[in-house]
This record gives C-alpha cells, sequence and structure tokens, in this order.
C-alpha cells in the first residue's frame, strides 16, 4: 500500500522560516511533484522531510506508522529513501560499493539472493552501471552519478523514494531516460515517490499529482490534469 | 662496513614497523572521522605502561601484554568518544583540535604526576629468538615488533577495505549526510573507528615497550612521528602511511648511525625530508592532489 503522509510546519534554517507550513500525501505506485521556481522552498520542504533542515513540527507516517521522531539515518531503515539534488554519491568508492554498501547499511543479515536480486534490478534500469562497476563514482559524469545515485536509494527497498531535482543540469535525452526509468519503477516497485522538479513538462509525463510552491507556500495541488486545466494558475506559476 | 649497513637498515625496518603501527591507527581515525587526535600518542604510551606493569608486577608475557592494552584502549577510546568527543564533533575543527591537545596534555602530565618522567626499561626476555645472518644480527624483540607493527597495519588496512563496517567508515568520511540517508549511523561508525584506532594505539604501545623507553612522554615523540608520516603518505592513505614510515625510519636511523653524533639530530633530519615533499606535493606523495 505504502501510503505516505507528511506535514511540515515552520522548516528553513534557524531563525530563516521557508516553508510555513505543508502537508503532503501520496500512495504507493503514484508520484507527487513539488513544482515551483528557484527558491520556492521544494529542497526545503524535501530536506525537512528527512530532517536535513531545522523543523518547528515534523509528522511522519507511512501506512499507519508514527515516525515523526526517527532520526534521519533511520528513515532509510523505515523504508524511506532521499536522493539529494546535485547527483551525490561516495565519490571515493566505486560503483559497486556504493551499491553493496547501501545494501548492507539497511540489510542486517546480507541475503546474498535478495542482494543479487536488487543489484539485477538497478542493472535492469540503468545498464550502464554494471559495465562501470568498478569505476570511482567521482570519475563518473553527471548523468551518470544521477543513475548511480538513484540507484543507491533502490538497495535499501524504498516504500517511499524522494528525489531532488534529479535532472537538474542533464543533457535532454538524460532528461527521458531518467524519467522512463522513475515511470518504471513508479510501476513495478509499488514505491510512493516524491520528487521536486522544475521541468514541469518534463515531469508531468510520469507525476500523477502535483503540487506546486510558491515563496514556500502551497499556490496550487491537486491531479496533474487538473494542475495542467488550470489556465491562470499554470501561466502564473509554471510560465507554460 | 656493508654489515654495519644492513644491521642498521634491518633494526631501521623494525622502527618502520612500529611507527607504522602507530600511523595505522591513527589514520584510520582521522581519515574517517577527520578529529585530528592528538591523545592517540598518549594511547600509545598508556598502553605501554600496561603491558609494562602487567609484565614487571605479575610476570604476565608481553604478549598477553599487547593484547591486553588493545581491549583497554579500545574501552577508554569509546568512554573518551561517547563523553568528550561526540560532543565536539559538531564544532568547528580548531575546537576539536584543541580539544584533543588538551586531552592529550592532560593524560601526559597526569602520568608524569603518577609515574614520574623516569624512563624505564622492561627487562622481559626476548619474545622472539635473535635472527642471526652472517655477521648481521636482528635481536628478537624487534622482529617481534616488525611482525605484529605490519600485521596490525594490515588488519587497518584490510577492515577500511574489505569489510561492510570500512564501507561505512568510507561514505561516513566522504559524505556524512548522505551516509546518514543511505542508512548508515554516521555516529556509530565515527565510534567504532575511533575505537578501532585506540586499540590499534594500545597494541602499538605493547610494542614500544618491547624496544624503547617507557616514559610518558614517549607517546608525544611518537605521535608527531605519526602524524609526519600521515602527511608523507597522504591523509586516509593507508599503504602511503607504510612508505611514509619506511622513510622517517630510515632516515633517522642511518643518520643515527653513520654520522657523528647523529642520534640527536636523525629526527630532525627526518623533519627536513617532511617539510621538502610538503613543499613539493601538499598532499603527501601518494595524496590525492586536490580532496574536496
Amino acid at each position: 500500500m505504502n501510503r505516505f503522509e507528511a506535514s511540515l510546519e515552520r522548516a528553513g534554517y534557524g531563525e530563516l522560516v521557508v516553508i510555513p507550513q505543508l502537508a503532503i500525501q501520496v500512495s504507493g505506485g503514484e508520484m507527487l511533484v513539488l513544482l515551483g521556481p528557484n527558491g520556492a522552498g521544494k529542497t526545503t520542504a524535501l530536506k525537512a522531510l528527512v530532517g536535513d533542515v531545522d523543523v518547528g513540527r515534523r509528522a511522519l507516517r507511512l501506512d499507519g506508522a508514527d515516525l515523526s521522531g526517527t532520526p534521519g539515518w533511520r528513515l532509510a531503515h523505515a523504508g524511506i529513501a532521499f536522493v539529494p539534488d546535485g547527483a551525490r554519491c561516495f565519490g571515493t568508492a566505486t560503483v559497486h560499493e556504493n551499491l553493496r554498501g547501501a545494501f548492507e547499511a539497511t540489510h542486517r543479515h546480507a541475503d546474498a539472493a535478495s542482494r543479487r536480486r536488487l543489484f539485477d534490478r538497478a542493472f535492469d534500469l540503468f545498464p550502464i552501471l554494471r559495465q562501470r562497476l568498478d569505476q570511482l563514482a567521482g570519475s563518473m559524469s553527471g548523468g551518470q552519478r544521477q543513475m548511480l545515485a538513484i540507484a543507491r536509494a533502490l538497495m535499501i527497498q524504498p516504500k517511499v523514494l524522494i528525489l531532488d531535482e534529479p535532472t537538474a543540469g542533464l543533457a535532454p535525452k538524460l532528461v527521458e531516460e531518467l524519467f522512463e526509468a522513475l515511470g518504471r519503477i513508479k510501476t513495478t516497485s509499488g514505491c510512493a515517490i516524491v520528487m521536486a522538479e522544475q521541468n514541469f513538462a518534463a515531469a508531468v509525463s510520469v507525476a500523477d499529482h502535483c503540487l506546486v510552491l510558491d515563496e514556500g507556500r502551497p499556490a496550487l495541488a491537486g491531479t496533474v490534469e487538473q494542475v495542467r486545466s488550470n489556465e491562470k494558475l499554470r501561466v502564473a506559476y509554471l510560465g507554460l | 662496513m656493508t654489515t654495519a649497513v644492513i644491521q642498521a637498515v634491518l633494526l631501521a625496518l623494525s622502527m618502520a614497523a612500529l611507527y607504522a603501527a602507530v600511523a595505522a591507527g591513527l589514520t584510520l581515525t582521522v581519515g574517517v572521522t577527520r578529529i585530528i587526535n592528538f591523545a592517540h600518542g598518549e594511547f600509545v604510551m598508556l598502553g605501554a605502561f600496561l603491558t609494562y606493569w602487567l609484565y614487571t608486577r605479575f610476570g604476565l608475557s608481553p604478549w598477553f601484554g599487547m593484547a591486553a592494552s588493545g581491549v583497554a584502549l579500545a574501552i577508554l577510546s569509546a568512554a573518551v568518544y561517547r563523553g568528550f568527543l561526540a560532543r565536539v564533533l559538531k564544532q568547528d575543527e580548531h575546537n576539536q583540535l584543541l580539544a584533543t591537545l588538551g586531552l592529550s596534555i592532560l593524560i601526559l602530565n597526569l602520568a608524569i604526576i603518577a609515574w614520574s618522567p623516569d624512563p624505564r626499561v622492561m627487562q622481559a626476555p626476548p619474545l622472539l629468538p635473535t635472527l642471526n645472518l652472517g655477521g648481521v644480527t636482528v635481536p628478537g624483540n624487534n622482529i617481534a615488533v616488525a611482525l605484529v607493527g605490519l600485521i596490525l597495519f594490515v588488519a587497518m588496512y584490510a577492515i577500511r577495505n574489505y569489510t561492510r563496517y570500512g564501507t561505512q567508515m568510507r561514505f561516513a568520511s566522504d559524505d556524512p549526510t548522505l551516509a546518514a540517508h543511505a542508512g548508515i549511523n554516521v555516529d556509530r561508525v565515527f565510534e567504532l573507528s575511533f575505537v578501532i584506532g585506540g586499540a590499534a594505539a594500545g597494541v602499538s604501545g605493547g610494542l614500544v615497550a618491547l624496544v624503547l623507553y617507557v616514559q610518558p612522554t614517549i607517546g608525544v615523540d611518537l605521535v608527531i612521528r605519526a602524524f609526519a608520516i600521515i602527511a608523507l603518505g597522504g591523509l586516509g592513505n593507508i599503504p602511503g602511511a607504510l612508505i611514509g614510515s619506511a622513510i622517517l625510519a630510515l632516515t633517522e636511523g642511518l643518520t643515527s648511525t653513520f654520522v657523528p653524533q647523529g642520534g640527536s639530530w636523525g629526527f630532525g633530519i627526518a623533519f627536513v625530508i617532511l617539510l621538502l615533499v610538503l613543499v613539493v606535493r601538499p598532499s603527501g606523495l601518494f595524496g590525492k592532489q586536490a580532496h574536496p
């Protein structure tokens, strides 16, 4: 089922509150995309979900279980994977070590069969990773590192996958590839996806729900269809 | 003449293994947590005293002393990390530096008060038979030091590179925030690396008792060399530290043996070499040149 509900109050950096209040819900097999221009608070909202920024109040529920007080590193064990922006990887480790390390961190009793299954799934989504297994992650291109970052998040077998602008700075062809992969993750793994994105046109090809942020406040929410048909808001916030 | 040279080289290499053992524990800790732990030298000194007392008071073999020192210093390291370092870890680097320097001075002075600054010699029977190769003799204790030092060194390398905790240590030092998102308890991983480094310091202390004077200031002498070795080899580069140890110990040993009155300035020459290396290659002989 993987129903994920979160609400935030006063998220930001010390005295600076970026998100006064925000609530999101997303179910397994669905993607919620956070839209809005630079500085709208998309990144802050996602970071607040996983406890990377200061937050006045944070409530997280996953399938009814209350994860509000769970420290950041334990969220991965609870099935919440976060892929921060900038295609961050463990640069001094190889592709294989990046994936294996993430698997081992969340699977206490290493089970070779399920590890192999997860590796195969990652290679199936991103075939290039199989060829680059022994390459240091830091020496790969931005697009490859982004694929590795997503593959690494999948190694924890997430119920919720939170992605911060995964396509930023990528060539159009890679953007298309990445969204295609995210679409497959959504439909085949049953995980719920929350993604911040600037590229509305590309994001709506895989997203189900939209939430438009304007200066930290939700300006518009609904299904992709509803948002697409709302002429006035579309022009005002998305410039389309 | 040649026998004298070979003899001096072999003795220097056994010292290199001792330096490498001290540096290996330190490079694991510093490489993972980025805490410059000055107190590592005092941990070594405590290991030396423990091995010395266990032998002189209770007649326990230095082999046992080394192991006991490893365990004792691992426990002390855990206490120091939890009670003290975890609290300064989130602060500025210079605060961490002052904290470990303060701890180092505190332990050193407590040791001087408790045990006096006098050097002691542990007159235990050699742990291994003397090696005799056509006129060149290497005392058994030096062989033991070389062996244990190398084993310790290889163990640190293997833990870091071939175990699941080693991978987590490298992740945590690469990018602590990202490591937490991957499900790693970064604080525990830092503690673990600190404890393993402490255990290595304890065992190295046992080695010190075998071949050097046991005295409170021995830790300061060794930790300075260990930092020099890490600088030579490149931070976090464990094989680089091995080569750095050999360079330092050979320069020191050969200067002391063959330069008239070189004993007093062998150490100084080694540091002139260090300075020259740092001028030419600021991240060490084998370090990555631009560390993020």
